[in-house]
């Protein structure tokens, strides 16, 4: 009895001792966290930010409502001011994508809880003449659909059934890649309308207002405009109640194995830094000569409303919230961490990492000059990069780091 | 090291469950199916784990900046479609003027595959290939005069298409030995709006489109990997007797092992797409420098084109590069009891004397991280017999009127999430994984006899088995 109770003695000793040595050189609030706390605390964020994306939305579809009652050019910049910040709010959700989650994961007899809405909500680079009509001399880049398009064919139904008929025109994505009905670019067609000025003109699209009034077809506009932004806002509705601390996958997540949960949650982060936002978001349009007169806009993010920039930074910032578990003022457990728990050099690297990028995506946000301008002056073969890559070399060293922490802490991400 | 070892007991303990549960729960099983180590990685290291909509679009993991931006390039050329030419406004001009598809992801949507034909809709990702009788098995299919080797059903303003497709469908009956009933549906084919004079009674094959992931690894088969599996006289007395289809070099006219598309009727990757290009979607290039305009189609010869070549060098490497570069879905519950014992009957059924998974790569002309991994694509690449229910009786090549290439597997479970459908086989006319199976005949027939034979919850553990892949 006597002998135990002294080795429990010398033990938490030495525990304190540890402690004190590993607190050294960090933030005196910053006590010991666990894998457990950190997986609690991302699903945490996830339903904060998720909710914040369904409320701009809700309030996105009262400017449209709004603008489809009573079509005027204020209601229309409105409408558009509204798309832009709900669009902010969504951007940094990005990085709950690839985590195998319900976002991009088919209901299934193994998946009850899978919703496989990404796509609905965000697919691109649309084909506008899917939609509704074009330009005259654009269709080479937008397509060919224009008379037959949703919106101009008067046979078709507008309704939520249409749009999401994976098997018949008219639904997201039901004719190929391109024919892209819903979602956040949907919207932003509608209300912008095609880019077709120069990109050194530094202006979005420029659709008319009166396209919701005296144009052809204005009131089927004006429906489809409702029916997709009701689409984005259900779509929207049924992640937040899956999140939520009772929800379907909230609880699935909370009972995965611990190793598996910070795999798929640090994925996620991995994915939009060294995959998806460095390579098909940013090298792409880039690289692509094969766009509007070389400009690539056709492979630019948010090609209408010119705010590709802006959802760089969004889509960075929701690399940076999952990493170091933070979303507002919210702040917690996170990957962060476990690293530098295991090794605070590591966790140094990934922090220089984090704050590079940041950087680096904020040039392109502060640049005088738009991003559909700045993509044509450079190419990811130039032997002195411009700020457009070197975010994409800052992106990807960032994944680096990410992939390298995890391993450390023993998730395999390759 | 340490957590290798760590792992390698946390495994003995699961197998160790797993045996006890098995034996407990049902005694007919003779042997206990059970999870091996690393059989999830059917590409090595080299898979993704993403089960999203998105799972076959992955490149390969560390690939360096200049890697990833030609894949880039490539993956933007694939889905971007092409405009006919002249359209100074683009690098990507030069389409038809007779095709079957836009861009390459019309019917290869998301990396993934096509639809079958439906009566008066542009082509979701099937065409039809024709030919005449007489080619020697060292010679590819003659061509129909005025019409060449495939139907182009659509064409820019200034030509006209060749003709269209009209479908039917015809119900087959069948019932398992448990007494379910099932349906199938057989197509038939026939042309419509011919225009160029009627094509006649002629051999006609089509072909959906596939998914094109791990391909690189499949370039990198060396023959020997393929021709192990050969039992042409089927001398173990199986009922299997598979053989590899010889066919033409299109760049130095040798007679190589087939490995690509349905009837292995392609040695090189690099062929593949440029005869994808240009049969499908009317694009020239170094490989294939004139336009696909059989005499008569004078509107055809006459039209503008997009530059000699249309796809450039370049353009084609990139392309080369990205569908060689494109990763493998590891495999998902894996350790799940339906699914083990899917596997087992898998085996037992035999259907892994054609569906085969151990090959390991050799030489790569496009990365090094692409030679000597071990895959299990659960294909032998060879040629099989499939019976007349399948047969297409074009011979192509070696490959006679009843023979296909042994499918990849891997990939299967996820063309539901990444395609929103599950039409497999040849033509699409399997509506699930479970018809096609129930279609399969000639060597498959024993396999499909036995999968008649199961129980309906063995039938289930297949499937799970199958869509775990």
């Amino acid at each position: 009895m006597k002998r135990t109770g002294k080795f429990l003695w010398v033990f938490a000793v030495g525990l304190l001792l540890c402690s004190c040595a590993d607190n050294k050189n960090s933030n005196a609030n910053d006590a010991k966290v666990t894998k457990k706390q950190v997986i609690a605390h991302y699903a945490t964020i996830v339903l904060q930010n998720y909710t914040k994306a369904l409320e701009d939305a809700k309030v996105l579809q009262t400017a449209i409502t709004t603008f489809t009652t009573i079509p005027t050019e204020a209601n229309f910049t409105a409408a558009k001011n509204a798309w832009l910040a709900a669009r902010d709010s969504y951007g940094t959700t990005e990085a709950f994508r690839e985590c195998n989650g319900p976002i991009d994961t088919s209901k299934s007899s193994s998946t009850p809880w899978g919703i496989g809405n990404e796509g609905q909500m965000n697919a691109w680079p649309i084909d506008e003449s899917y939609i509704d009509y074009v330009a005259t001399g654009t269709e080479p880049y937008a397509g060919s659909y224009d008379a037959n398009s949703i919106i101009n064919n008067k046979e078709i139904t507008i309704s939520v059934a249409t749009l999401t008929d994976p098997n018949s025109f008219g639904g997201n994505e039901s004719q190929n890649d391109k024919s892209i009905s819903t979602g956040w670019h949907a919207i932003e067609f509608l209300l912008w309308g095609q880019d077709n000025t120069t990109p050194a003109a530094n202006l979005p699209g420029q659709r008319p207002y009166t396209d919701y009034t005296t144009a052809n077809n204005a009131d089927r506009r004006k429906q489809y405009l409702n029916v997709v932004t009701q689409l984005l806002v259900d779509d929207l509705q049924s992640l937040v109640d899956t999140w939520k601390p009772d929800g379907m996958y909230a609880s699935v997540f909370a009972k995965l194995d611990e190793d598996t949960a910070l795999r798929q949650l640090i994925n996620g982060a991995f994915f939009i830094a060294g995959d998806e936002l460095s390579s098909e978001r940013i090298i792409a349009p880039v690289d692509s000569t094969d766009g509007i007169e070389n400009s690539g806009q056709e492979d630019e993010h948010s090609c209408f409303a010119d705010n590709t920039d802006k959802d760089i930074v969004a889509n960075t910032q929701g690399v940076y919230n999952v990493v170091f578990g933070q979303y507002e003022t919210a702040k917690g457990a996170s990957f962060y961490d476990l690293v530098k728990q295991v090794d605070e050099a590591q966790a140094k690297r990934l922090l220089a990492a984090a704050d590079e990028a940041m950087a680096k995506v904020n040039a392109i946000d502060n640049s005088a000059a738009p991003f559909d301008l700045l993509i044509t002056k450079e190419n990811s073969t130039d032997t002195s990069f411009g700020i457009v890559m070197q975010s994409v070399v800052a992106l990807q060293d960032w994944a680096d780091e990410i992939s390298a922490s995890a391993t450390l802490i023993g998730i395999n991400l390759q | 090291m340490l957590r290798t070892i760590k792992e390698k007991i946390t495994l003995m303990l699961l197998g160790a469950i797993f045996l006890f549960s098995g034996c407990s729960e049902n005694k007919k099983y003779t042997s206990i199916p059970t999870y091996e180590e690393g059989e999830e990685y059917a590409s090595g290291n080299l898979g993704t784990f993403s089960t999203s909509g998105n799972a076959f679009g992955f490149e390969i993991k560390n690939l360096s900046i200049a890697k990833k931006s030609l894949f880039a390039k490539g993956n933007s050329l694939f889905n971007n479609p092409w405009v006919a030419a002249p359209a100074s406004t683009t690098a990507r001009d030069g389409l038809g003027p007779t095709f079957n598809a836009r861009a390459c992801a019309n019917c290869h949507a998301k990396d993934g595959r096509g639809r079958p034909m439906v009566t008066g809709q542009n082509s979701g990702g099937l065409l039809m290939r024709i030919s005449l009788p007489g080619a020697s098995d060292t010679e590819a299919p003659f061509p129909v005069p005025k019409y060449g080797n495939q139907i182009q059903d659509r064409s820019n303003p200034d030509a006209s298409f060749e003709a269209k497709i009209e479908i039917n469908y015809e119900t087959i009956t069948g019932t398992y030995a448990d007494g379910t009933s099932y349906e199938l549906r057989k197509p038939i084919y026939t042309f419509t709006d011919e225009q160029f004079g009627n094509i006649g009674n002629v051999l006609m094959s089509p072909r959906i489109g596939q998914q094109t992931i791990g391909l690189g690894l499949v370039s990198a088969l060396p023959e020997s990997e393929i021709l192990k599996y050969e039992d042409e006289f089927d001398s173990n007395n199986d009922g299997i007797s598979g053989r590899a289809n010889y066919v033409l070099n299109a760049e130095t006219q040798q007679l190589e092992v087939g490995k690509y598309g349905w009837k292995a009727n392609v040695s090189k990757l690099k062929q593949q797409i440029a005869s994808a290009f240009h049969g499908d979607m009317g694009l020239t290039s170094s490989m294939f420098p004139e336009n696909n305009c059989p005499t008569p189609q004078l509107e055809c010869q006459d039209a503008p084109n997009g530059g000699k070549p249309e796809v450039t060098d370049k353009q084609m490497e990139a392309i080369l590069f990205y569908q060689s570069t494109l990763a493998v879905p590891n495999r998902r519950n894996v350790k799940d009891t339906s699914v083990l014992r899917g596997k087992q009957l898998f085996t037992s059924m035999n259907c892994i004397g054609c569906h085969a998974i151990d090959q390991v790569t050799r030489s790569s002309e496009i990365l090094p991280v692409l030679e000597n991994v071990k895959i299990r694509p659960y294909s032998d690449f060879l040629l099989h017999d499939m019976g007349e229910g399948l047969a297409d009786n074009r011979p192509d090549f070696k490959a006679n009127g009843r023979e296909w290439r042994t499918q990849p597997l891997w990939g299967l479970g996820l063309i539901a999430t990444v395609n929103n459908h599950t039409f497999l086989l040849h033509d699409g006319r399997a509506r699930s994984i479970e018809e096609a199976i129930l279609w399969h005949g000639g060597e498959a027939e024993n396999s499909k006899e036995k999968f008649k034979n199961l129980s309906a919850e063995e039938r289930q553990q297949v499937l799970d088995f199958l869509n775990s892949l």
